[in-house]
């Protein structure tokens, strides 16, 4: 007995030992993790598993590629920052090169990007992905895409590069290994989808999501109970209160519409609505909160050739977007003689080069955050099953699709019916139906309108591409070898019901309320050469309305960065390329010039008026040490920043959230631009804190919020001096990786800036300059740029980071825009690709 | 003792040249060879587990000579929550249990059945 037992131990021991690594090594671990651990034999395989990701070589010295469809032979070189410049006979032929990049540099990052759009999430993540993947659907971005793509003319011109584009990405996925498998694939156990031609505007959808999806009607309904409407519309004015403009005026310096608020009218808080119970066949979140649309920070600006030190006119553009890594861009150079010179960023899922330069023509874009996008009231003949809805007395039928939502095995986590009125996509909220119509769902254009610029000759050519131009709407600096300059804020603005502004939730029943179309591109906010010499966008209001009173879009950002570019700008009559590189990352603040007197200020005046306190006297004198500027190894900027939260939070105890428990959120912090215009009115109802007995002045509330300040930068980083205070110690930038995964993140990067500044540094430090670019339109262009990350998706590769150390410094690196290839400096050069012709 | 070492040089080099053609699934059938063929004769299961883990060991050096191994260990270990020397310590334990098992079990199975 005592033998066999030992036998069956002897055995069974190593078996179970055998069948559970074998196990793990086939299937994996699951587990409760978000994400399982991959079948770990192929997983840790030496030469083709995950190691083989540290092995793969982007870039060999020499590479005969094949890819399908490729009439004739295609050069890629790339320098030493990575970039391609891809020489080709046909352009077909250069976006068919350029697909095939983007897959081979960021394959992984192509596919998310897309699945995030389509909802399709859930088969990587399961349950995890399936709220996000529902609202995605809801929006009806993937069904908008899937319209575009059966749209697409695939013997048009744009059609053919599209249609080139995937055959270029399909090629890389075709000849992929094991052992080039990007990392991400191999985490999540999944292998790449092959590229469909509609991915490309599922993309494009993406980022119009980013840039323009947005609405004020729940935040203005909530205020409104919260406030009053008077108040509540003062609070989310129509217009800044401070205009500098991007059309230019005239004036030397911002106007201030200092109109007094009106005081809140509080309501109990029992009769707040919540707003958060939901029926219907799904939820709608509704946008977030937080503005008309997401407008990150974005500046552009181009200077005529006679406020040049050289005579020649320049340009600047740095788009503000997440920060991720790989980054959003992907550097490149396209050339097909005769027909295609352009050079600079495009995003990987898209063959155009977005914001770029050619042999003649600059450009760049903001976002304008117009209004594009309104809420209509329906009436369904059933609100659990509908099929029709009222319009003009009479029941028309919903257009209906099912959505079917699958694990990564394929088992359905959901499904869903979604429904579309004539305006679009139906979303279900606290047991209304409401009909959403926004521009991004209507026929995409931009792919058609990037192709197009990249072959602009003039600024006058340029400027009539972009009028065929619709969302998401953009600001557009140009300039030109000529010397002309220009901007303009192009796309499809609603036209509404009597000249209404699009804010209020529109009765669905009537087609009265339906948009009567769009603004003609003759009325789209425009300016050349004006008198001043130069132009810039910021995302600020586009036109001031004392002069242009026509509704563009609510909730305009405050303009500090716009304030502050123009004044950089009116101060230099000879600017230099090395000065608008400076400017990018200029550490000024116009917010802080206009708040921090007003502390001081104030102190002045509360100690002259009694108050001895001991705190307010040295915070104001370490206050007004600070030179105003966001430097990282400034000691002073926080003092300011804490004293700053401290006054909204002191100032707009009116909008607190009654269904915080904590007491301490707001359900909405109005910008910094009504708050300097209350600055104006020392004696409004809204200083007063009425959560205290005594009645406050604005100067009591400024001096008590200073205090404050420096007693929470005393609290959280010590005393003053002892290098706690530093600013690149208490505020960094943050890239994470596009999963998450913080081992493959940059993160607490010490780079200069603050909120409100050119390069703004704000919140966690995940948004920022996605670009950075100088161009000079001499007789030879020129230009230097970067990117924070590096051309690699690869987080092994020494393409992956190789750019972040000069971005944080605000360094930009030339830019090698050659001719041919003979023209790209041997030494230069890193690797050359073949594509073979007669594929 | 030479004897024992030509051994595990000999299986290596074939657990090796397995791993890369065939794939990972070929250790535990070379393990389980091997356990039958020296069953009886001193320690089979632990003489082929070295061997895998040393396959493994000269695979993974051949890789870290193409690419950055202990960074990107570092990198991957941080998103599977584990430190990377952990994670190659699994790399090179995984071939040795897959072969040291197999061995065993196909040993005292032949064993057994005679």
């Amino acid at each position: 007995m005592k033998l066999e037992l030992r036998a069956v131990v002897r055995l069974g021991v190593p078996a179970v030992v055998l069948a559970g690594t074998l196990y793990v090594g086939y299937v994996g671990y699951a587990g409760d993790r978000p994400v399982p651990v991959p079948p770990l034999g192929p997983f840790l395989h030496p030469t083709t598993g995950v190691w083989a990701v540290a092995a793969q070589d982007e870039l060999p010295a020499r590479v005969a590629l094949r890819i399908p469809g490729t009439r004739d032979s295609v050069r890629i070189l790339f320098d030493d920052r990575a970039v391609p410049h891809i020489f080709a006979t046909r352009v077909e032929d250069a976006y068919r090169a350029l697909g095939y990049l983007h897959a081979r540099f960021r394959l992984f990052q192509l596919e998310i990007q897309t699945r995030a759009t389509k909802g399709t999430l859930s088969e990587w993540f399961g349950e995890q992905a399936l709220e996000s993947d529902r609202s995605q659907r809801a929006l009806g971005l993937a069904w908008s895409a899937e319209r575009d793509a059966a749209a697409l003319d695939s013997a048009s011109t744009n059609g053919r590069f599209v249609l080139a584009y995937a055959d270029g990405v399909n090629a890389r996925i075709d000849e992929l290994t094991s052992r080039d498998l990007p990392l991400e694939y191999r985490l999540l156990d999944a292998t790449p989808q092959r590229w469909e031609p509609v991915n490309t505007f599922h993309f494009m959808k993406r980022m119009s999501y980013t840039l323009a999806y947005g609405h004020p009607d729940r935040l203005f309904e909530r205020l409104t109970e919260r406030v009053g409407a008077e108040a509540a519309a003062a609070l989310l004015p129509l217009n800044s209160p401070i205009q500098e403009p991007i059309v230019p005026t005239g004036r030397n310096a911002p106007r201030f519409d200092a109109a007094p608020l009106p005081p809140p009218r509080l309501l109990a808080a029992d009769h707040v609505a919540t707003g958060s119970s939901a029926v219907g066949v799904q939820t709608f979140a509704g946008p977030p909160p937080g503005g008309m649309a997401a407008t990150q920070a974005s500046n552009n600006w181009v200077v005529a050739p006679w406020r040049t030190a050289n005579g020649h006119a320049l340009l600047s553009g740095d788009p503000h977007l997440d920060l991720t890594l790989p980054a959003i861009w992907f550097e490149a150079h396209l050339v097909v003689p005769g027909q295609l010179d352009v050079y600079g960023v495009t995003f990987p899922g898209a063959p155009p080069v977005v914001i770029g330069f050619n042999r003649d023509v600059a450009w760049s874009f903001t976002n304008t955050g117009a209004d594009v996008l309104d809420y209509y009231e329906e009436t369904l003949d059933d609100l659990e099953h509908p099929r029709n809805y009222r319009l003009d007395g009479a029941w028309r039928p919903l257009e209906r699709r099912v959505e079917v939502y699958r694990d990564r095995k394929g088992r359905v986590l959901a499904i869903d019916t979604l429904y579309h009125t004539h305006r679009g996509p139906l979303l279900f909220h606290g047991g209304r139906a409401r009909s959403m119509r926004w521009t991004v769902l209507e026929e995409e254009s931009a792919v058609t309108a990037f192709l197009g610029l990249a072959t602009a000759r003039s600024v006058d050519e340029w400027l009539r591409l972009m009028q065929a131009f619709r969302a998401p709407i953009q600001n557009g600096v140009v300039a030109d070898r000529a010397g002309e300059i220009a901007v303009i804020s192009a796309g499809r603005y609603p036209i509404r019901p009597a000249g209404k502004p699009g804010l209020e939730v529109w009765d669905g029943t009537s087609s009265d309320s339906d948009w009567l179309g769009f603004l003609p591109p003759a009325r789209f906010p425009f300016a050349r050469n004006p008198a001043q010499g130069f132009l810039a966008s910021a995302n600020q209001q586009p036109l001031d309305p004392a002069t242009a009173p026509f509704y563009l879009g609510a909730w305009w950002p405050s303009p500090w960065r716009a304030m502050r570019i123009n004044q950089l700008l009116r101060a230099d009559s000879a600017v230099t390329r090395e000065a608008m590189q400076r400017y990018q990352t200029d550490p000024g603040s116009a917010r802080a010039d206009l708040f921090m007197p007003a502390f001081l200020d104030a102190a002045k005046r509360q100690r002259a008026a009694g108050d001895r306190g001991p705190t307010l006297a040295l915070a104001a004198r370490l206050l007004e040490e600070w030179d105003r500027r966001y430097t990282r190894d400034n000691e002073r900027a926080i003092l300011f920043e804490l004293a700053m939260d401290a006054l909204a939070d002191a100032t707009w105890d009116e909008l607190l959230d009654p269904d915080d428990s904590t007491g301490q959120r707001r359900i909405f912090t109005p910008p910094g631009s009504v708050l300097a215009s209350l600055l104006r009115h020392a004696t409004s109802v809204w200083w007063d804190d009425r959560r205290t007995e005594t009645v406050e002045s604005r100067d009591a509330v400024l001096a008590a919020s200073l205090v404050a300040g420096y007693d929470r930068a005393l609290e959280k980083y010590g005393a003053p001096g002892e290098g706690g205070w530093r600013w690149d110690r208490v505020r960094q930038a943050n890239i994470y990786h596009l999963l998450g995964y913080r081992s493959l993140s940059a993160l607490n990067l010490p780079v200069p800036g603050g909120p409100g500044t050119i390069s703004p540094l704000e919140g966690a430090g995940t948004e920022g300059a996605s670009w950075r670019m100088v161009v000079e339109l001499g007789p030879e262009v020129r230009a230097w740029g970067t990117y924070p990350g590096g051309q690699s998706g690869n987080p092994a590769s020494p393409w992956y980071t190789d750019r972040l150390d000069r971005w944080i410094d605000g360094a930009l690196d030339p830019l090698l825009f050659p001719r041919t290839p003979e023209d790209l400096p041997v030494e230069r050069i890193v690797a050359t690709f073949t594509v073979r012709g007669g594929q | 003792m030479r004897r024992q070492f030509l051994e595990i040089g000999v299986l290596a080099l074939a657990i090796g040249v397995a791993t890369v053609w065939l794939g990972w699934w070929t250790v535990p059938l070379v393990g389980a060879a091997w356990g039958v063929a020296r069953r009886g004769e001193g320690y089979p299961a632990l003489t082929v587990a070295v061997s895998a883990s040393l396959a493994w060991v000269l695979l993974l050096a051949v890789t870290s000579l193409q690419g950055p191994v202990g960074d990107f260990a570092t990198a991957v270990g941080g998103v599977m929550g584990i430190p990377g020397w952990v994670l190659i310590g699994v790399t090179l334990a995984f071939p040795a249990v897959l072969a040291g098992t197999a061995a065993a079990v196909a040993e005292k199975l032949v064993t057994l059945r005679g």
